[in-house]
């Protein structure tokens, strides 16, 4: 048995025991997808103190509904629809609650001094691309992370935040084309 | 700058690659230097993001601690689990209920057959 296949092993066992309840196996579950889950929440929301509430009431969400995941996907491609969902429904509860919604740029405090883990965290999140990204009004962002990033289909998008095929299309549309005119400011669309 | 140029420029960040512009426009693409490089910045742009897909972000440390806090509270508390637990000893308890009562009734139905057959 490869690595990998040994890893998809130990996870369906883990799965499994998470269905019947197990809550050590579940915490095992969210202690190797918590990373990932909280990548995507950041990549979402663009905001590090939301993405961990986001990606703490994901698992919590996943905990609830464990029962009922059949195995159909992969548990990191159940845990990234969860995700999206929570993501959006924090961005609705806080759309209601704040005068400045989530279309705004991402700030790293100033005053927090980096580690190295951090430091490369930063990196991945920061640079231009980071930025360019960051900048993007939510409603584009989550179409291009989803579709560019974590190779989603303009269906499944559509489906998730509840918008239709064209529309996702449109948007993602704008987001490349926004992205592009940031990334390459200097080299216009009329053509350098 | 043709007309042709500028239907490449507007068609470019919504198709995944030159092809899918049409055999017209690709045709154009491929003898047009300008697209060509509107056309590698969009390829390059997607493959950045793309990468994006291998990097992670560590988790803070108070993640998994606040996941692990809040699902002991929901279990402690009157969680789905519990609830179903909770129903299916309620209806253990009904039956039981009910088969004493039944049991009771049978009693005095037979109790109260056999007085009237002893007086009759």
């Amino acid at each position: 048995m490869t690595q990998p296949e040994v890893e998809r092993f130990e996870e369906d066992e883990l799965v499994s025991l998470a269905t019947q309840g197990d809550q050590a196996a579940f915490t095992e579950l969210v202690k190797n997808h918590q990373h990932e889950v909280y990548t995507l929440a950041v990549r979402m929301v663009a905001d590090r103190e939301l993405a961990h509430d986001v990606a703490q009431e994901s698992f919590v969400r996943a905990w609830r509904a464990i029962g009922r995941f059949r195995g159909d996907a992969k548990f990191s491609t159940w845990m990234h629809r969860i995700t999206v969902n929570t993501a959006f429904t924090h961005r609705d509860r806080r759309k209601r609650t704040a005068a400045d919604p989530l279309d705004v740029v991402y700030h790293e405090p100033e005053s927090e001094s980096l580690s190295p883990e951090r430091g490369g965290e930063s990196a991945a999140i920061r640079g231009p691309l980071g930025d360019a990204l960051a900048a993007l009004p939510e409603s584009l962002r989550s179409v291009v992370v989803l579709k560019d990033v974590y190779e989603w289909t303009h269906v499944e998008i559509a489906e998730h935040l509840d918008i239709t095929v064209t529309a996702a299309k449109v948007r993602l549309h704008r987001a490349r084309k926004s992205l592009r005119l940031t990334l390459w400011s200097h080299q216009n669309e009329e053509g350098a | 700058m043709n007309t042709r140029c500028a239907v490449v420029r507007m068609r470019l960040p919504g198709v995944d690659s030159v092809d899918q512009l049409g055999e017209r426009l690709s045709t154009h693409v491929e003898t047009c230097l300008r697209c060509q490089a509107e056309a590698a910045r969009y390829r390059t742009l997607r493959r950045r993001l793309g990468s994006l897909s291998r990097e992670r972000l560590t988790a803070p440390s108070t993640l998994l601690p606040s996941v692990v806090a809040r699902i002991e509270l929901e279990e402690t508390s009157e969680s789905p689990g519990r609830r179903v637990g909770l129903r299916w000893a309620a209806v253990a308890v009904s039956a039981a209920a009910g088969a004493a009562a039944a049991a009771t009734a049978g009693t005095i139905i037979v109790v109260g057959l056999r007085r009237s057959h002893h007086a009759a």
